[in-house]
Order: structure tokens, then sequence, then C-alpha cells
């Protein structure tokens, strides 16, 4: 329960602003918690899921007349996640109305706000947690691929700039983490919730001035979360401003302790289960970043960015000339699975690799007959000779990284 | 004069030999720091001093303040020795650094605000690859390559200086100022900006000007203690001198702001026009060019050879090699004779010829590192870079990131 607000009875205005904030705030948030729980939590909310993948296209056919497909792409601005918000919104419209007439006696939701408040503090603590646990082991932002350090800085797209940015200094990822984290902390614990509220909205404030000006599609999640951190502040405004500007005392808040027999279980629970999420979310980065994007995954043979200095066909030599268009210039041994050849113009192509003890092959992925092939060998450090067949001509590079 | 007030008003408190060996030390060092604060923000009449940079000079210059306020502050303390405490000198401290503080990040907000810190990437670095750029480099072009994102830093700058300037807003500006200059601070040190002495100073100073108030901020925002007002003195007993040095506080602070603002509006602008008008503007693909007699073909192995020139802003010419790589010259063009220098060698020197045969045509002869150049180039289309064209997407059904 939250005392501060107890005046005996709440407004009109005050309630309906209440009630419609309580089902937009359980609305956009569910299901959390549970989502949240370590491997059960996707296959618990996967019929809920269910219920919204059905529900939002069948809105966005019948209200919009549009037609959605992609339900999340990466990041989560797509038309169903406007659909969705949109569906929310008039959800919560009618429930208020309902809950208005069917409630007209109640004076007050205080009890209600506090279980809300409860709910929104934890679920925006969660994200902060996450989000800063994916920068503090940075794997959100992986470091530079050496195949976009060779792209000009004209053909990135903005979001890409941003990624490069930030992947360049892990440094700078983990303190942009590290406060995500902090105010993730902050707000798990009741007495620091205020600080910690604060914390995420100057942090999340910065967040989505980056996702709107550099087109990164997580706009409308990073703008909910900076509400959830708005709507945690509204309350002791008053308090703030008193402390702030007009220098008046600031009185403690009653906080109402719980019962003392659980008093000490109830905190060992609390920070029990708070140093757990954080260490899983930990580890959900780590693992992220031993995949293949990641700072920690192992590195494929010849990793890195090939210059083909010497190119023979038949006996002819193809000097590498910038005219030469259609010649190879560069080979990009990124990935285990594949490699990207970039020809003179500076076009890029991606070819499947099969990478054997001497042999290396590429096969087009959209022309699986294309498979040059390679015999490959180091001929001093530094220097890899190819000599095969491609296009049914033989065929001799010779790459230097 | 600014106590608790739940301390004795009438008695001055008693400070502890410990605090006041340290704050005569903090009183030498942040004057001799920020000294000759305010006076070269005079306009005309005042100088902006060297004060913001890494070079050795600034090291020294540090250890100098440091040696200097050590030995000030030995003396201070053996002389001083009945003192119990140095409650209005504080305070004396505080609105100095307070003022210090909110008009260097005034003057940090209104460089972005105006976009002239930061602005637009300048073709040669559209053309360059990214990972050919210096990490300060990198930061530069990603903040001029959004508008909107320098503008919010900016504001979030002026914002805390201008609550700093203001006596009851000073916690607050100081907080904003304290969570901004956290960020700029590890900028600096993650991308090997050299504004790490001044930024880190700037940051201790919204730190020294929160102290006093840690107590109530943690009996608020931890503790769930009562937070105490604090007892705010005026500075002058009497109303008219009160009323009048509110008045002046105010005109300079709005004229201050309203200067730094129009000037920088009005250089960033006779940058931009100069720059849209600067001869040979554009993307010059090199066709063809012989050094010391020797036609190059475009291979891209050739280390010497040049891909591209690339004019931008009038004092500025680009090249780019067959590498991709970029070298940057100070550009002098007068009468057909271009003057390259480079930034930081002042000796360094060349001359070229140059003509333009037809329009879109431009032809090169000159020296360059004891090699005859000769260089036949033609205007480039500007291309459509995605970065500075890509625009804003409400809905994306999947993330751009390239």
């Amino acid at each position: 329960m939250d005392p501060r607000n107890t005046s005996p009875s709440w407004s009109l205005a005050k309630r309906v602003l209440f009630r419609f904030a309580f089902c937009y705030l359980m609305l956009y948030n569910l299901p959390f918690p549970l989502h949240r729980i370590p491997w059960a939590g996707p296959i618990i909310t996967q019929p809920y899921n269910d219920l919204w993948n059905w529900l939002v296209p069948w809105a966005g056919k019948h209200l919009l007349g549009i037609s959605i497909k992609v339900r999340s792409g990466g990041g989560g601005d797509t038309t169903y996640t406007y659909v969705k918000v949109l569906c929310f919104l008039i959800i919560a419209a009618v429930t208020t109305a309902a809950w208005t007439v069917l409630d007209k006696k109640r004076p007050e939701h205080t009890r209600l706000n506090a279980g809300l408040r409860v709910y929104i503090r934890f679920a925006l603590a969660a994200a902060m947690l996450a989000y800063g646990a994916y920068k503090v082991i940075p794997s959100q932002f992986a470091k530079p691929f050496p195949g976009q350090l060779i792209e000009p800085f004209g053909e990135a797209s903005p979001m890409g700039l941003l990624w490069l940015f930030m992947g360049a200094s892990s440094g700078y990822t983990i303190f942009a983490g590290a406060a995500e984290m902090l105010a993730g902390l902050l707000l798990a614990f009741r007495r620091t919730a205020l600080l910690g509220a604060l914390v995420s909205i100057g942090v999340m404030s910065h967040v989505a001035a980056l996702n709107l000006c550099y087109d990164v599609p997580v706009k409308v999640y990073s703008l909910h979360l900076l509400a959830m951190g708005i709507f945690l502040t509204l309350p002791d405004l008053r308090r703030l401003l008193d402390l702030f500007v007009l220098n008046r005392p600031v009185e403690a808040v009653a906080l109402r302790p719980p019962r003392a027999r659980f008093r000490r279980t109830a905190l060992v629970a609390q920070v029990a289960l708070v140093a757990a999420f954080s260490g899983y979310q930990l580890y959900l980065s780590y693992d992220a970043s031993t995949t293949q994007w990641g700072n920690l995954s192992e590195r494929p043979p010849f990793y890195g960015i090939w210059t083909v200095e010497e190119l023979e066909v038949d006996g002819v030599v193809r000097p590498p000339l910038l005219t030469d268009a259609t010649r190879w210039r560069r080979i990009l041994f990124e990935y285990p699975d594949y490699v990207t050849v970039q020809l003179m113009d500076g076009s890029r192509s991606d070819y499947d690799l099969v990478l054997g003890k001497r042999r290396l092959t590429l096969i087009k992925p959209d022309d699986k007959n294309w498979q040059p092939s390679f015999a490959y060998q180091e001929t001093q450090p530094g220097l890899l000779a190819l000599d095969g067949t491609m296009d049914g001509r033989n065929t001799r590079l010779t790459l230097r990284p | 004069m600014r106590q608790p007030s739940t301390g004795d008003l009438k008695g001055a408190p008693v400070w502890s030999p410990a605090k006041r060996i340290l704050f005569r030390f903090a009183f030498a060092y942040l004057v001799l720091y920020n000294f000759p604060f305010p006076l070269h923000y005079i306009p005309y009449a005042g100088r902006l001093p060297n004060s913001s940079g890494d070079s050795t000079y600034h090291y020294v210059r540090v250890f100098c303040f440091l040696a200097i306020a050590s030995i000030v502050t030995v003396v201070w303390t053996i002389l001083d020795r009945k003192r119990t405490h140095y409650a209005r000198l504080h305070e004396g401290l505080r609105i100095y650094v307070r003022f210090a503080l909110a008009a260097a990040m005034i003057s940090f907000g209104a460089d972005k605000v105006i976009q002239s810190q930061f602005s637009d990437p300048p073709l040669d670095r559209l053309l360059q690859p990214m990972g050919d750029a210096s990490p300060m480099g990198l930061v530069w072009t990603f903040m001029g390559s959004s508008r909107a994102y320098t503008v919010f830093t900016g504001a979030a700058e002026m914002i805390g200086g201008l609550l700093l300037a203001v006596r009851r807003t000073t916690l607050l500006g100081a907080l904003l100022s304290l969570g901004v200059l956290s960020n700029i601070v590890a900028l600096n040190f993650c991308y090997d900006l050299p504004i790490k002495l001044y930024s880190s100073h700037l940051l201790a100073m919204a730190v020294f000007l929160i102290f006093p108030d840690l107590r109530r901020l943690v009996d608020l925002f931890v503790l769930g203690r009562r937070a105490e007002p604090v007892a705010i003195q005026p500075l002058f007993r009497r109303f008219r001198l009160r009323r009048g040095a509110l008045v002046l506080r105010t005109l300079i602070v709005l004229a201050y702001t309203a200067f730094l603002l129009i000037s920088t509006y009005q250089g960033n602008r006779a940058y931009t026009q100069q720059e849209s008008k600067a001869p040979l503007h554009g993307i010059w693909n090199v066709d063809e060019i012989v050094i010391d007699g020797q036609a190059r073909p475009p291979l891209v192995t050739d280390r010497e050879r040049w891909r591209r020139v690339i004019f931008h802003d009038p004092g500025t010419m680009a090249v780019q090699l067959m590498s991709d790589s970029r070298v940057r010259y100070v550009l002098n063009l007068n009468n057909g004779v271009m003057t390259l220098g480079k930034r930081d060698d002042a000796q360094w020197k060349t001359t070229f010829s140059y003509a333009q045969p037809r329009p879109g045509h431009l032809t090169l002869e000159g020296t360059l590192d004891g090699r005859k150049i000769r260089a036949r180039l033609h205007l480039e289309k500007p291309p459509k870079f995605l970065l500075t064209t890509r625009g804003f997407h409400w809905i994306n059904e999947r993330p751009l990131n390239r």
C-alpha cells in the first residue's frame, strides 16, 4: 500500500485515469514475469502469445484493412507492434468504461495502485537489468566485423553506424550497460525505487533519443520503458519539487514494513531473486557472445580480409585494376560456413564455404551447381595461394591479408 | 551563507582539522584551475585560454596547479591555525565554481544545439572506409550524422548549465550535469578524445557542488528519512543589494546564453555558406595520373596512386588512395595555384597548378613528397549516401542495420 496518496477519496477523473493506466500498463507488460522464467518461460507463455498472434492480424484486417505478416522483425517497431498497441488502447478504453459503470461506488484504488506500482517497478527493473547485462558482457553490440570496417561511412545505415560506434568500444558499451543495470538494481528495492526510477528516466531518455535519431526499430519499447519510469516517479513529484526547487522539508515515506517474522526471509528472498535474475541475464549475454556473431566466439580459419593480389585465369593475369569491374577484389573470411567476395566495383556476394584440409569449395546459394573448388596452401605466413577451376577455367589466386 | 538548518545558526560550526586542510587545498586548486574565469568570457576584451586539451602542456599545467595548491595549503595551514571553519569562504567558492561550471555547460551545449561542434559529415568522410577512421573520427561522424541527437545532447547540457546558474536549482543542475558529464567523460576515455582532463575536471566540479547535499540525498533516496531544507542566508543583508544581484545575475546569464547561441549560429552559417560555395566542391575521380613520368593504371595494390580527390570545405583537400584510405591536406586556392599543407606539420608545404579545361574536368600538376605528379580528373555524380538519406521511420518491418 502506498500511503502517500491515501486521500480518503479520489476525484472521478483520477479514478478513470487510474483504471485506464492500470489496464494499459498490465496489457503492455503481460505476460511478465512469466516470460522471464528461465527455460520454462517461452513454453508457459505460448498460449498467451498465440492469442495475440491471432487477435492482432484479425484487428489489422477488420479494423484497418491491412494484412500483417511479420510479427517481430528483430527490433519491434513492426506494423504488428503498432496494431498490438492499438488493441491495447482499445481494450483498455473499453475496460475502463465498463469498470467505471460497474464500480461506481468505490472511492479510490489505493491498494490496487500500490499493487500496480510493484508490478511496473519489477517489470522495468527486469528490462533494465536485461538490457544492461547485454552490454556489460558486450553481446548486443559486438566488435565490428572486418566486412563492416571496409565499408565507407556513407553506405552505412544510421543504425549500422550506431552499432559500429558502440561495438568499437567495449569500455563505452560496458559503461552504458552498467548505468542500465544500476537503474534496474535500485528499482528492485523499495527504498531505492525512486532513485532507480530517476536513473532509468535519465538512461532511457538517452536510449529513446538514440532510437529515434538513428532509426533503430526499438522506439515503441524504449518509449514505453521511459513512460514506466515516469509513472513510477509521478507520486513523488511533489517531494522532488520540494527538495530540488522549493527548498522545503521532505517528509520520509512511511513504508509499511512486512510482518516482523517474515521481514528477514522476505529480504533474503528478494536479494536472492534479484541476484539470480541478474546472474542469469549475464549468463545469457555471455552465451550469446560465444555464438558466431559474438566477441567470444571462436574465429574460423583465415578469419579476416584477404586482398586478391594476383588472379590468373587460364594462364592470363588479370591485374587488380579498379576498372575491371567483375574481378574479385577481396575475400572476407568472417564465418565458418560462408565467405563474402567483393568485386572491384565494390559489390559483394556471399557464398557457402566448404573448407577441407587442403581444398576450399565455394557454393552459390541460389545456384548450387556453381561450385568453384580450389586447392589451397599457405605458401608463406600471410600469403594464401588458391589453385582450382572456376567457370570451367583454370584459376589461380594469391591472397594477402 | 549555507548551513544545515539543524546546526547552530548563531555560533558557526567547528570544522575538523582534516576538513579545513582539505578545503584549503580544494580552494587553491579549483581557483587555480578555473582562473581567469570569468574574465576571459568578457566579450571582445577577454580571450579564451587554451584550457581544454590533453597535450603534455596541459598535464604539466595540472601538475603545477597541484604543486602550487599543496604549497599554498601548507603555508595557509601554518598561518591560519586559529580559524575553526571556512563556511563563508566555502560559500564564495561554491558560487565561483557553480558559475564556472554553468558557463562551461552552457557553452558546450550551445555548440551542439547550433551544430557547430559536430557538423554534417563531409564528403571525404562519407567515402572513407569505417575501419580507416580513428575512434575520435568515429565519434565525430556518429554525432554529426544526426542533427536531432546532437541537439538532444546539447539541450541536456544547456539545461544543466541554466539550472546551475540559479541558486535554488543548483543541486538539480549539478545532478543533471553529473549525469551528462559522466557520459562525456566516458566518451573521452573510451574513444581517445583529447578533452579527458577538462571533462574530468568539470565532472569533479559537479561532484564538489553536490557534496554538501550528499547527506540529504542519501536520507531521502536511500535511508527513507526526512530530508531537511537548507538554510539559505542571503548574500547581502540589504534588500536592494539582493534584488540588484538577482537582476544582474539573470541579465548576465541570459546575455551570455544569447551571445553564445547567436555567435555560434552566425559562425556556423558563414561556414556552411562558404562550404557550399567552395570552388571545386565535390568528388573528383582520378582518370589518369602520371607519377615521375610514369602513367599509373588504377591498380588497387598501388600504394601511391590517387583514386579520388575530394573538396568539401574551402580549406581542405582530401585524397582517397587506391586502398580507399584518406589523406587530408590544408588547401589554399589562388589563381590556378593550389598550396597544400599538413595540419600537424607546419613546415610541410607544396604547390600544384590546376586548371579546368571544361566544366566538370580538372587537371593538376605539381610535386608531392619529391615526386612529380600530373593528373586528369572528372567530377563524379554526387552519390546518394544511405547514411544521410535514410531518414526517420516509425515502422520498420525489419531493422536496417548495415
